[in-house]
């Protein structure tokens, strides 16, 4: 048995369950959207009417400009595709309660496919209205032995109609039908109001044969449907599954403890219904509402998807243990956002990491320990101003193996070929150290001949230099400096910068 | 069986053995530092080799300022490199300077900016127990003396146990002997680069100033 869920006037309805003001007032709805310009909104047609509309001979069809004449007080509104997509959720909610197994057929029509429901199929499509009208939209259920059965009960049910017996009496009740109910294309419409075809009746006496060589097979279909014979699989469709939980606390909550409790809790319904759907969790959102804050919003990425609880949730720990709330918490959500499994084995040539989720929990542990902005991997070259790199978060993807070259990919080369500077590399002092430094005249700058403070305190056997640089000139914030490399009587070799006037160790050369 | 399964494994060693003499001789190990030439029969003994050797600490002290540790640093870098590994850099003093080495050599280097040496080793701990980057360099040497004699001992044995079982590899480059329970120490001597500055990189290997001070297991294969 299929039943068929049917909101008539779908669109109109999904305003005025929303404006509870317009109810008893005429409302006509009309083709396009807001956006119309004033000569187009006159020119729209009417697509849908309410029953005080009716009453003055409103008809669909019609323009505004007429609807307007025939009825001065009508309210003439355009679609709100944000209403409408409220109301389709309220309908999928509505058939996901009575079976998992259901189409969307249409606007404001869906398809129930009640094979292996036992309850009573009158009484629970009774329910299914209430709870619909409760909502503000009005319903009709139509239950018949095939889908397009059902549809034509439901668009004549009053608010249930059940169709029942062999196709012959099904033909018979439905003989009375007019051919609208079929819902045929124009043309077939014109064609059918020369051929004097006014029900469904009319059509089903029609040869089938010679209809589907005049018109094509969709004829045919129509005719098997006009006979209660048409037979067609449902589309399925899942309502998307959200798998969030939320808590709003009695007494507002200061320490970690009662809500990682109350996560762990949370993590294993959460986790429950993931594996029930065969996925797992690709990120977590967690929000914690304070009592005199904004809430804290925080979401996680998982690096490879699971929905073992220990893992979720240790997630959430590491985040909690170093988290300091300004206000205590009021309330907690946390939603996983689903996504498949891994369930295939990585390329041949790529050395995957042990426990990837793992290694993104310690990162963030030494994240809380260090700062987010000292761990990661450095991009260099952003500036010719010396030691400007951006730290970038470190990429959990895998590694292509040792030996394999991808060929859109660029071997590593030899180690001249690798971009390396000459000579020895620099280690840096961080912050650079201010220093004073004896000079020796020269004709075009002074050489520094000594260190006279700091550790490094000494004097200089070489110097080679100056190497003059400046940048950022067209802002307030420029820079120009001089750069030598000095021996230092020790042996090292230094590297000092002479900027504003004012001398700096820079690093060692190492 | 055995006895007949061993002898014919002998024999076909031994044939190979003659076929292929070149075969036979010990090669560079593939990761860490560049390859060496081999070196000819009878020449003095190979230069010590610093790699990264799975579940295993090694010690590399560099007793003066600038006498290689950095380059050490690049050094290691290139082997990541080549043998698409991760090289991670606990740097005890946040002093690694990315532009000496270019950003495709830093392409493979997840980078810990410490601020001292407790820092660091609080670090180093979390991934030596989280077991998956196979490579850590821990770099104390700019870090002062004071601060790494108060770091309290039992925690390079516990580096050590932590070590062996994640099957992490793990470099310590410090100013002085610090690592009691390191399976080889290496020894950077000063050698000052004369005019340097121009030489590429690749000319400045430390593998001839690096002496191996101990060793605890010496059966164990460790040099070129």
């Amino acid at each position: 048995m299929f039943a068929a869920l049917f909101i008539p006037d779908f669109h109109l309805q999904a305003q005025l369950r929303l404006r509870p003001e317009w109810r008893g007032a005429p409302v006509a709805l009309l083709e396009g959207t807001n956006d119309l310009t004033a000569k187009e909104r006159e020119k729209a047609r009417v697509l849908q009417i309410t029953r005080e509309a009716e009453l003055y001979e409103v008809v669909p069809g019609i323009t505004a400009t007429r609807a307007q004449a025939r009825c001065p007080q009508i309210l003439l509104v355009h679609r709100q595709p944000e209403d409408e997509e409220s109301a389709r959720k309220v309908l999928w909610d509505c058939a996901s309660e009575v079976t998992r197994d259901f189409e969307a057929s249409g606007p404001g029509l869906v398809t129930l496919d009640l094979h292996g429901v036992r309850r009573d199929l009158q009484t629970l499509a009774i329910r299914r209205i209430d709870w619909l009208c409760e909502l503000g939209l009005k319903a009709q259920v139509g239950l018949a032995e095939n889908p397009d059965l059902a549809f034509l009960a439901a668009r004549l049910a009053a608010p249930v109609l059940v169709f029942r017996g062999t196709p012959i009496q099904i033909h018979e009740r439905l003989a009375s039908l007019p051919i609208t109910a079929l819902q045929p294309s124009p043309d077939w419409l014109s064609l059918f109001q020369l051929w004097g075809v006014q029900t469904i009746g009319d059509f089903g006496a029609l040869p089938r044969h010679e209809l589907v060589e005049r018109l094509g097979p969709a004829a045919g279909r129509c005719w098997d449907q006009a006979h209660g014979r048409s037979q067609r699989l449902l589309r399925l469709v899942r309502a998307p599954e959200i798998y969030r939980e939320t808590l709003d606390l009695d007494e507002p909550v200061e320490s970690s403890e009662p809500l990682l409790f109350l996560l762990h809790r949370f993590l294993e319904r959460i986790s429950a219904r993931l594996a029930a759907a065969h996925v797992a969790a690709g990120s977590m959102e967690l929000v914690l509402t304070l009592e005199s804050s904004p809430a804290h919003r925080r979401t996680f990425r998982i690096p490879e998807p699971v929905r073992d609880v220990d893992v979720l949730f240790r997630i959430l720990q590491t985040h909690l243990e170093r988290f300091h709330a300004p206000s205590p918490v009021v309330a907690i959500a946390l939603e996983a956002f689903p996504t498949r499994t891994l369930n295939g084995q990585t390329h041949l040539f790529e050395t995957s990491w042990r426990d990837p989720n793992r290694l993104a929990d310690t990162l963030a542990r030494v994240e809380a320990l260090l700062g987010a902005e000292r761990v990661g991997t450095p991009l260099c070259g952003l500036s010719h101003r010396p030691d400007t790199f951006r730290m970038q978060p470190f990429s959990l993807q895998p590694l292509p193996a040792s030996g394999y070259v991808p060929k859109t990919g660029i071997p590593p080369g030899p180690r001249h070929e690798c971009g390396v500077p000459s000579g020895p590399p620099l280690r840096r002092f961080r912050p650079r150290r201010p220093i004073m430094v004896a000079t020796t005249a020269s004709r075009s700058s002074p050489r520094p001949s000594a260190i006279l403070s700091g550790p490094l305190q000494g004097a200089l056997t070489a110097q080679t230099g100056p190497w003059v640089s400046s940048g950022d000139w067209w802002q307030e914030a420029n820079w120009q400096r001089e750069e030598w490399d000095v021996q230092h009587e020790s042996g090292p070799y230094y590297r000092l910068a002479l900027e504003a006037g004012k001398w700096f160790a820079e690093g060692i050369y190492d | 069986m055995a006895y007949y399964s061993s002898n014919r494994a002998l024999e076909l060693r031994a044939l190979l053995r003659e076929r292929f003499p070149t075969a036979h001789t010990k090669a560079a190990p593939t990761r860490g530092v560049s390859p060496w030439p081999p070196a000819p029969d009878q020449d003095p003994p190979p230069l010590p080799v610093i790699d990264f050797v799975p579940g295993e600490i090694r010690e590399v002290v560099a007793e003066n300022p600038g006498c290689g540790g950095a380059l050490l640093v690049g050094e290691l870098l290139y082997g990541s490199l080549r043998n698409k590994r991760i090289l991670t850099l606990v740097d005890g003093k946040d002093s690694f300077d990315p532009d000496s080495f270019g950003q495709r050599l830093c392409r493979q280097l997840l980078w810990l900016r410490c601020r001292d040496a407790e820092q660091a080793l609080q670090s180093t701990d979390l991934l030596l127990r989280d077991g998956n980057l196979p490579d850590i360099f821990l770099d104390l040497q700019l870090n002062p003396l004071a601060e790494l004699r108060a770091l309290p001992l039992h925690v390079w044995h516990r580096f050590r146990r932590l070590s062996e079982q994640s099957g992490t590899a793990l470099i310590v480059l410090s100013p002085t002997p610090l690592v009691t329970s390191a399976t080889s120490r290496f020894v950077l001597r000063h050698e000052s680069p004369p005019a340097a500055w121009e030489l590429p990189r690749a000319s400045l290997s430390t593998r001839p100033r690096t002496r191996l001070q101990r060793q605890r297991f010496p059966h164990v294969q460790m040099s070129a």
